[in-house]
């Protein structure tokens, strides 16, 4: 299990496991995977397969300090400001913020593109539910050394949150708009990483999530 | 056969006297399953076949193609069958439409009409709009498929270019949907509006959605969206100018 580095950006590779092909065909609909005709079921192993094959999850992410946090946003060093009602709600507790990007990798989106044109297109949907279940999994995996590295400092690690969803305050679902993902992107430019980000917001490679987590101190019963 | 099979699984509809179009001792049963079955290699041998023994293109269609691939898409809809099923029935019938459709045209049938399609700005997705593409291409629209992340301005150009009948886009994160609003805006701003039905789809969106953008329908689904444009295409709208625009 690694440590996190605090101050600059840093990125770690994170491990490809194998999805389930009950999981893939279950996003697909499938409740009773067990039955699925043997064709489909091919299908869906080609595109676990594949997923192995070209997977490479990694997550960039960089530890920050948060300078402001109330009912209108976030400021954080470097002049970085997120603005959404929800950091006043889930971070007033927070000292400093984990942001990150994480991917399964470039050649997940080249794959599916190569299948769709070779009008492949069920073997790609199935490629596509597994890289989702990949970037789930590659999550738990970088939550799993985040609150091991949070732990050690006496600290405890927030809910995720991500530019362009909502999430309950007070009763109501409050966004974080998407074009926060300009300045949360910046809070890692002092490095190259691999997830891209386009100007519309949307991220590249695809199968990327970003977002941050808020680092809480642990009260003495909870350390 | 089918796993999920519930009781009201839809029937084949076998087309009404199919007999008085078809050679003497001609079947199209194994035609009806190997569609439904998404038997492609079959579905194409056979479509061969059947031109050979000069059978109208339209009857190859209607009688042969259309009713396994009417199945599929009516179990589609109850939720009996799922994506990959419906994929493979329309990748074989694409298989037969491809040796059909220029026989089609050479007997100066149209489209049913022009469709561009696309996904919003901001979002990478692209193979729920490929799906409907191969669908809407099935149902014998024109279809002009201008991938992902695609800019309102570029919606409104194609179209005009085209003298598109209808216009679809998708958005499959909860975070691009507003952009359907806003390239239907982008319309309205360019007063192509009423020269177009405009179909919303993609898994965050809602038909309470699709009325608050001003979108004139939604497809839950390919099939449902399919079904949708061919209901909307029969509507009227403003002519393009001879000149697009």
């Amino acid at each position: 299990m690694m440590s996190l580095v605090c101050g600059t950006t840093q990125t770690i590779n994170l491990t490809a496991s194998e999805p389930k092909i009950d999981s893939v065909l279950r996003i697909q609909g499938y409740k009773k995977p067990e039955g699925v005709r043997r064709v489909i079921r091919e299908m869906a192993s080609e595109g676990v397969k594949a997923f192995v094959e070209n997977a490479s999850p990694e997550v960039s992410y960089r530890v920050a300090d948060i300078k402001r946090v109330d009912s209108v946003g976030l400021q954080l060093e470097n002049s970085v400001y997120l603005k959404s009602p929800i950091f006043g709600h889930y971070l007033s507790d927070s000292i400093q913020v984990v942001v990150f990007a994480l991917t399964v990798g470039e050649r997940i989106d080249q794959k599916t593109i190569e299948w769709m044109n070779e009008e492949k297109l069920v073997e790609a949907l199935f490629l596509e539910s597994a890289a989702w279940l990949g970037v789930e999994d590659a999550t738990k995996q970088f939550v799993l050394v985040l609150r091991k590295w949070a732990t050690e400092q006496n600290l405890r690690i927030s809910r995720r949150l991500g530019p362009g969803y909502s999430y309950p305050v007070n009763g109501q679902q409050i966004q974080w708009e998407l074009q926060d993902q300009q300045p949360l992107f910046a809070m890692m430019s002092d490095a190259e990483i691999t997830v891209r980000l386009l100007e519309s917001s949307a991220m590249l490679p695809k199968m990327s999530r970003s977002g941050l987590f808020g680092l809480i101190p642990r009260q003495p019963s909870q350390a | 056969m089918f796993d999920e099979m519930e009781l009201d699984d839809p029937v084949l509809e076998i087309p009404e006297g199919w007999e008085s179009r078809a050679p003497e001792d001609w079947e199209w049963e194994t035609l009806w399953d190997a569609v439904e079955y998404g038997d492609h290699i079959y579905t194409d041998s056979r479509v061969q076949e059947a031109i050979e023994a000069d059978i109208n293109p339209r009857v190859i269609l209607d009688d042969g193609l259309f009713p396994g691939f009417n199945l599929q898409a009516d179990r589609f809809s109850a939720q009996v069958i799922f994506i990959p099923e419906m994929l493979i029935t329309a990748r074989a019938m694409k298989a037969g439409l491809a040796l059909i459709r220029p026989l089609l045209a050479a007997n100066a049938e149209k489209p049913v009409g022009t469709f561009v399609i696309g996904t919003v700005l901001g979002d990478m997705h692209d193979i729920g709009q490929s799906i409907v593409t191969i669908m809407l291409e099935n149902a014998g629209f024109n279809v002009i498929n201008l991938g992902t992340d695609v800019h309102p301005d570029r919606f409104i150009q194609t179209a005009r270019e085209e003298n598109a009948d209808l216009v679809g886009f998708s958005a499959l994160l909860s975070t691009t949907v507003y952009y359907q609003k806003v390239t239907i805006e982008e319309f309205q701003n360019a007063g192509d509006r009423e020269k177009v039905k405009i179909l919303i789809g993609g898994a965050p969106t809602t038909p309470e959605w699709a009325e608050e953008c001003g979108a004139d329908g939604w497809g839950k689904d390919a099939v449902e969206a399919v079904r949708l444009a061919l209901r909307l295409v029969e509507q009227p709208r403003a002519a393009w100018n001879s000149d697009g625009g």
